[in-house]
């Protein structure tokens, strides 16, 4: 169950190693106001008073340990592969020993510690402690553990120890549960010295753990107690606790045998826990009716009665003096707390731990209670990754505090009230467990009822940022690739469609998605049409198309301002994504919208088609019959044509034409003259263009091709093409070889040449000019490409062209003057003689070289 | 560029040891172990540069003299042997086979060694691998791999060489084939090392002498033993070394019942080295067996001063002789056994109490063992290196020996406190009863119950004299009681489930439970004549007989107080009885006392007036009550 959070404040953050804290990483060690910290290659001095660092000693490798000597107020470190250091104070706080250097910035001294303050110089040390002025250092060698004593009062002028007092070793079992412990040093084995309590004494020390008499004498034997030996518990990583006592006596575990040999002797095992060590610790766990609060009573020195064993995989052990009716008995209980744990400290009757998520605390049971419940119970703070912990001796009114150092190497005092604990402890009653419940309830609901709507808002925001991510990625592969290869291409036909009764012109627009992304809704395809006059814009959605797919979209050439067709249109054609689409709540409620309406879409510009009237032709299957009935177009022509057409048929008997409609029918053989325009082009540049290898075709047929590629069917080699344009007006249109004499009279250039011939001058000019620019592109494409002119005559070039201005001019001042005069008479003669001008003009016309 | 590369590092090699060798001579004081520990540093760092490359046949013998130079230094800066450096040669070996055949497989070192070199090798690599192979022999002879060693050296021999003969003993056959091992000679040799091979060899030759005379020693085979340690005695060693071969060579002697040479011996071993402290150790016991009481407690005084004297480092300097490994590095006391260890001062401290004690010296017997006591709660205890094998006693006995002493010297205030210490510490182990299986073996809880009964019992005892004795008769009796009541509290059972053994597991404490509840009985019986209760006395008095018919001068005090009750028949007769039984009573509470602590001496001796006196008047009286019956 969670209870109150405890007040934290962060005290200091220090500098860790990157990929956070290493397994030996960070200790916290409290002193009288200061901490000591070692992370990585430091340690760290830091007042707590202060709230500011003090110092820092930087040491070659990495430290694996540091040890506080309570007495002396030394510092040991165990540096890895290379040995222990050894830090000294005067009264002052200086260093004894002058460092390799030291540096000072911002206030704290920074120490450069060297191989001088080192005073056990042993690579294969893994941990150490110091107890009773005996240095207890652990290796590792080969299979076995050897533990190795070292008195620390006589060490030479030179501060280095010299060998070891006694020597011992227990080798390594390795369990199932374990995992390879020879190899490098995952856990570092645990060492807690334990001593006897003796009345007398009333120092308290908080390092100092002492046993009360008969948990002691029944554990280790009679012996030690009698000798006062302080014992040395010993976990291993492999779970062996092993226990060995500091002064050397007998007790009646260890065997000698007269025959010994090894001087290592046999540790006498303890326990086996079957999981790596992580804490050893002695505690207090019976609280006896005369003190209902542990913590005010600080100035006995409180005696343990209950050792701890705790493993990395939850399993506790707790060890308790048995009943002392069956004399000398002692008790192992094992519990189960939540694995994986970390590091731990217990203070009073609980036990605090922190596993990677969270700290939690547990009571440790009673020695004389029952063994039902083998899984504790326990408050969890919820406090993660917390690395190293410490307790601070406790202050007044049982306030606990404790340090601990989290696994981004900040430090963090934590404060637990202790009215928080002993609520912990009270039992609730069925009706004030009942009413807790259900507040828990509604505290539940309410705090679900926010969490919801957030969270449906969360997943709006997450769609939205997928949607504009496809966005993005797909105007950016628009964007970048321009050209033939580009991922969303248009392609535009025009279509004769039959709507209403009337034929119309369509075009058809094929949208290409050769994107990896999907168009989905949200992009629309923006057609604008423009001609000369006038322009319009169509706006279709583009609806889930997929990769390699293709849409088709149809609109209508007509613009609504004009009803008639003018050549040529351009088309452009753009994907246009609306960002609202990505902000779906401002369909709901279109004034929380992000996006305001007017600059909110991303336009991505595609292709330009231009449709010009050559695309446009309806063609007469057959020359000689008339023209299919559904060929006439949806305006009429003439007013008096369209009042002709419909007054005659009402006395016709139905399904007989009328005369007169086959006269009106049959009009353009009674009109009197038929213009005829003509461009000539040198073949040579038709053969560039259009020749392929393989022809036997003749150019003209490939040119009808060319040009009118839209309406006639390949098999065919015309001549000659009767047709019709959109607005109805009828033309012919022929191809034949000539050859130029205009402009090289003495070299005539063979050349093709294209004749319009239509009764209509609207028709007749669009056509001639519509035919002018398609062969205006291949002449310039063959320049291009550097085609050979043929010889010309510059003279005939120069008449030509002063002959041409004067009729230029000519043309002019007749238009001047038909804007001033307005003279009925002047116009109708103006008229003929620009129609005559306009005649000669285009017949012989034009010759593309 | 290769040659290039090795003048280089030729000259580094060079700088690195020169400067060593021009530093100091000897390898003890720690800044020069600081200084192994530099060189060591950067003769790994050189040698790790050479096997950067691949191995060629003229980087060779540079690289092995290298790494010859780096693992000797590093043993001497660290002053033990490292299982790496097995691996180190071993690498080195196998790239020595790279070069002549490659693919060369995952070899244990031995292997590697013979194919090395059995596979021949050129000229100039012969000093380096003599050289390396003599450091791969030390290590193994650390490991006491003794049969890897002679295969290795005996393939370094030539053909001709007199060890191949097979008419060798084979304890000797290692050191012969280390004798005929000829070095070659190292004078063309350009790299530096910093020992010499011959010095080398005959350290091998040495600590492989030494270290099989331990192990014939420990194995019994005294002969062999000391022709071996006489041979090593004989070559190269320091001082320190040739003082633990003569303490063993002692030993030796003393196991073949000669006990004036294995005198000698230690004697010669203390003058060598008076830090061999064990040579003074065993000649006091070696007293204490002879019986030679005054001996045996001054060489235990000699043996406490040097023990508690700071041991002056200076000193050994001098003595040692100057090379990097010398036989002690190799000879590790992993290996040495009993024979040179020496105790510690509290055990040491201990056998002096003891001896005064058993000897009746009871002044100094108690101040030797208030000393002791001192000594156990202090604590700075000086431990020594090796656990002591001889059998050392428990503490609470220690204690009640003390207070025995005590007793003995009239300070009954004193053995009172002190077996209170004692009671203090028992109470808790003392369970309501106790059953004892006398047929099957107990655990040890069990056991140590049974002690703590016993020592708790045998304090009361104590106490209860001392009362008694102050004149506090009362108390005196309390005290008895109690030892009664605790001593009442086991039962010797049989389960009758292994009848066919003939060991009683316990028979000893069961005597001594008899032998208490005896004194307590009749402790208590003299403290009820001394408050005047001469029935619950003569009660007492009984109930000690019943348990324990040969406790001395039971009988005759039985006899007394009836006797002093008027009841004079029953007097005569029991004194009849009692004189046919006398001396196979006597022979029964002989065999008794031989098993009995120590610390029961005041109880089992006279507490009555003199025996003689008493026998005599009764010897009188019982004329005259047969006188009186023929009548």
């Amino acid at each position: 169950m969670a209870c109150a959070m405890p007040s934290v404040q962060y005290l200091a953050g220090f500098h860790c190693p990157a990929g956070g804290l290493a397994a030996h990483g960070a200790q916290l060690i409290p002193w009288k106001g200061n901490v000591y910290v070692s992370i990585g290659k430091s340690v760290y001095e830091y007042s707590m008073e202060k709230k500011c660092m003090l110092a820092v000693y930087e040491f070659a490798t990495e430290i694996w340990c540091i040890e506080l000597d309570t007495k002396t107020q030394q510092l040991y470190i165990l540096c890895g592969q290379s040995g222990i250091y050894l830090l000294q104070w005067d009264e002052k706080g200086r260093l004894l020993k002058e460092p390799m250097s030291a540096t000072s910035t911002g206030g704290v001294n920074i120490f450069f510690i060297g191989v001088e303050f080192c005073c056990l110089l042993d690579p294969s040390i893994c941990y150490f402690t110091v107890c009773h002025e005996v240095l207890v250092a652990v290796s590792m060698n080969q299979n076995k553990w050897e533990i190795r004593l070292f008195n620390i009062r006589s060490s030479d002028h030179k501060g280095n120890y010299p060998s070891a007092i006694r020597e011992m070793e227990i080798s390594v079992k390795p369990t199932p549960g374990c995992r390879d412990i020879c190899k490098g040093n995952s856990l570092p084995p645990v060492l807690l010295c334990v001593s006897l309590w003796k009345k007398e004494e009333l120092a308290v020390d908080f390092h100092e753990f002492t046993i009360e008499p008969s948990l002691f004498t029944f554990l280790f034997g009679i012996d030690l107690a009698m000798v006062n030996s302080p014992v040395v518990i010993c976990g291993f990583p492999d779970g062996q606790v092993v226990f060995f006592p500091l002064k050397t006596v007998p007790s009646p575990k260890s065997d000698f045998t007269d025959n010994q040999t090894k001087s290592s002797t046999r540790l006498p095992l303890l326990y086996n826990l079957e999981q790596p060590v992580v804490f050893l610790g002695a505690t207090k766990a019976q609280i006896s009716d005369g003190e209902n609060n542990p913590w005010t009573n600080s100035s006995n020195k409180l005696f343990c009665d209950c050792i701890l064993l705790l493993g990395q995989g939850g399993l506790m052990v707790t060890i308790t003096a048995g009943n002392k009716a069956e004399g000398g008995t002692y008790e192992f209980r094992e519990y189960h707390l939540k694995a994986p744990v970390k590091s731990a400290f217990c203070s009073g009757p609980n036990l605090y731990y922190s596993t990677c998520s969270d700290i939690q605390c547990v009571v440790i049971p009673q020695p004389g209670a029952d063994l039902q419940n083998r899984i504790l119970s326990y408050s969890s703070y919820n406090i993660p990754m917390i690395r190293a912990m410490s307790p601070i001796s406790c202050c007044s009114e049982g306030d606990k505090e404790f340090l601990a150092l989290s696994d981004k190497g900040k430090l963090m005092l934590f404060i637990l009230k202790q009215s928080e604990d002993t609520a912990q402890r009270a039992r609730l009653s069925c009706s004030q467990a009942g009413q807790r419940i259900k507040e828990l309830l509604s505290q539940i609901a309410s705090v679900s009822e926010r969490a919801s709507p957030l969270k449906s808002l969360i997943e709006q925001r997450n769609h939205s940022l997928l949607n504009l991510n496809k966005v993005v990625a797909i105007s950016q592969a628009v964007l970048t690739s321009r050209g033939a290869n580009m991922p969303v291409r248009c392609k535009v036909k025009p279509l004769w469609t039959r709507r209403l009764q009337q034929d119309c012109l369509v075009a058809s627009c094929i949208l290409e998605n050769k994107t990896d992304f999907i168009l989905e809704s949200g992009w629309n395809l923006c057609i604008h049409l423009s001609t000369e006059g006038s322009g319009t814009s169509y706006s279709f959605s583009v609806m889930n198309l997929q990769p390699e797919e293709n849409m088709e979209f149809i609109f209508p050439l007509v613009t609504e301002e004009s009803e008639h067709l003018e050549f040529p249109i351009k088309i452009t054609f753009a994907l246009v994504y609306s960002l609202q689409e990505l902000d779906k709540s401002s369909f709901q409620d279109p004034q929380s919208s992000l996006f305001s309406h007017t600059q909110s879409s991303i336009c991505l510009p595609l292709q330009e088609h231009i449709i010009d009237i050559l695309q446009c032709l309806r063609l007469k299957p057959h020359t000689g019959q008339p023209f299919p009935t559904t060929f006439h177009c949806m305006s009429p022509l003439d007013p008096v044509e369209a009042f002709l057409r419909s007054s005659g048929g009402a006395e016709c008997k139905p399904g007989q034409p009328s005369a007169i409609s086959k006269a009106i029918c049959n009009a353009e053989s009674n009109y009197a003259v038929t213009l005829v325009a003509s461009v000539r082009v040198a073949s040579v540049i038709l053969h560039r263009a259009l020749k392929k290898e393989d022809s036997d075709t003749s150019l003209c047929s490939l040119l009808f091709h060319w040009l009118l590629s839209a309406e006639l069917p390949l098999s065919q080699n015309p001549v000659e093409v009767h047709g019709m344009t959109p607005n109805g007006r009828e033309f012919r249109l022929r191809v034949g070889e000539v050859s130029a004499y205009d402009l090289s009279p003495a070299n005539p250039i063979p050349a093709t040449e294209v004749q319009i011939i239509s009764p209509h001058l609207d028709a007749l000019a669009c056509l001639h000019l519509a035919v002018i620019r398609r062969l205006q592109i291949l002449a310039e494409k063959c320049n291009q490409d550097g085609c050979i002119s043929p010889e010309i005559n510059l003279d005939s070039i120069q008449k030509q062209v002063i002959a041409r201005e004067s009729l230029l001019k000519e043309v002019k001042s007749l238009l001047d003057n038909l804007c001033v005069r307005k003279d009925l008479s002047f116009e109708s003669s103006a008229k003929k003689r620009l129609l005559c001008l306009y005649k000669e003009l285009r017949d012989p016309g034009l010759l593309l070289l | 560029m290769a040659g290039d590369c090795l003048t280089l590092w030729l000259e580094e090699n060079n700088v690195i040891v020169s400067q060593w060798q021009g530093s100091t001579s000897c390898a003890n004081t720690p800044t020069d172990k600081q200084k192994l520990q530099l060189c060591h540093a950067d003769l790994y760092r050189l040698l790790q540069k050479i096997q950067g490359l691949p191995a060629s046949p003229r980087s060779l013998p540079l690289e092995m003299s290298v790494l010859f130079n780096a693992v000797i230094c590093h043993i001497s800066a660290t002053g033990r042997i490292h299982g790496e450096h097995n691996n180190h040669i071993a690498e080195a070996l196998v790239r020595v086979l790279a070069v002549g055949s490659p693919g060369v497989t995952e070899q244990s070192s031995a292997e590697l060694w013979q194919r090395v070199l059995r596979g021949g090798y050129a000229p100039d690599m012969a000093a380096p691998l003599h050289r390396v192979a003599g450091l791969q022999g030390a290590l193994w002879l650390a490991e006491e791999k003794l049969q890897e060693v002679h295969d290795l050296i005996s393939s370094l021999l030539h053909p001709e060489d007199p060890a191949c003969s097979t008419h060798i003993r084979a304890e000797e056959k290692l050191l012969a084939v280390l004798r005929a091992w000829r070095v070659p000679s190292e004078s063309g040799e350009r790299a530096l090392v910093v020992q010499p091979v011959q010095q080398l060899r005959d350290v091998l030759y040495t600590s492989a002498a030494f270290l099989q005379g331990i192990r014939a020693m420990e194995a019994s085979q005294l002969p062999s033993a000391i022709d071996l340690l006489r041979e090593a005695a004989e070559s190269l060693c320091s001082s320190r070394v040739l003082a633990q071969m003569y303490t063993c060579l002692g030993f030796c002697f003393q196991k073949l019942e000669k006990p004036q040479t294995a005198l000698q011996y230690w004697k010669q071993a203390l003058q060598l080295d008076f830090r061999c402290l064990a040579a003074l150790h065993h000649s006091a016991a070696l007293y204490r067996a002879m019986g030679n009481v005054e001996a045996e407690l001054e060489a235990l005084s000699l043996l406490y001063k040097a023990l508690l004297s700071p041991q002056p480092e200076a000193a050994s300097s001098s003595t040692q002789a100057c090379f990097l490994i010398g036989t002690e590095l190799i000879v590790k006391a992993p290996s040495l056994t009993c024979a040179v260890r020496s105790p510690s001062p509290w055990k040491v401290k201990y056998l002096t109490a003891r001896s005064c004690l058993a000897s009746k010296r009871g002044e100094e017997a108690a101040e030797h063992y208030l000393d002791l006591l001192a000594l156990l709660q202090d604590e700075a205890h000086q431990e020594d290196l090796l656990p002591n094998p001889d059998p050392a006693p428990r503490i609470p006995e220690v204690f009640l020996e003390a207070a025995a002493s005590l007793v003995l010297e009239k300070r009954w205030q004193d053995a009172m406190t002190v077996c209170e210490e004692v009671l203090g510490r028992t109470a808790e182990l003392i369970p309501g009863s106790l059953s004892v299986d006398r047929t099957q073996g107990s655990p040890a809880g069990i056991a140590e119950q049974l002690n703590c009964i016993l020592w708790a019992s045998a304090a009361h005892l104590h106490q209860g004299l001392s009362q008694g004795l102050l004149g506090d008769h009362k108390e005196a009796v309390t005290e008895y009681t109690k030892c009664i009541n605790l001593l009442v509290k086991v039962q010797f059972t049989n389960t009758g489930a292994g009848e066919e053994m003939e060991t009683d597991w316990h028979s000893t404490e069961e005597a001594m439970l008899c032998v208490l509840k005896a004194a307590a009985f009749l402790g208590r019986g003299r403290q009820f004549l001394a408050l005047g209760k001469q029935k619950e006395s003569l009660v007492n008095v009984q109930l000690g007989l019943q348990v324990s018919p040969a406790f001395p001068g039971a009988a005759l005090t039985r006899v007394g107080l009836l006797r002093t009750l008027g009841r004079r028949t029953e007097a005569a007769s029991y004194l009849q009885r009692y004189r046919g039984e006398r001396e196979s009573l006597a022979e029964q509470w002989g065999a008794l006392k031989r098993d009995l602590p120590l610390y029961l001496d005041p109880h089992i001796g006279d507490p009555f007036p003199a025996h003689d006196s008493l026998t005599g008047e009764l010897d009188e009286s019982a004329e005259e009550m047969e006188s009186e019956a023929a009548v």
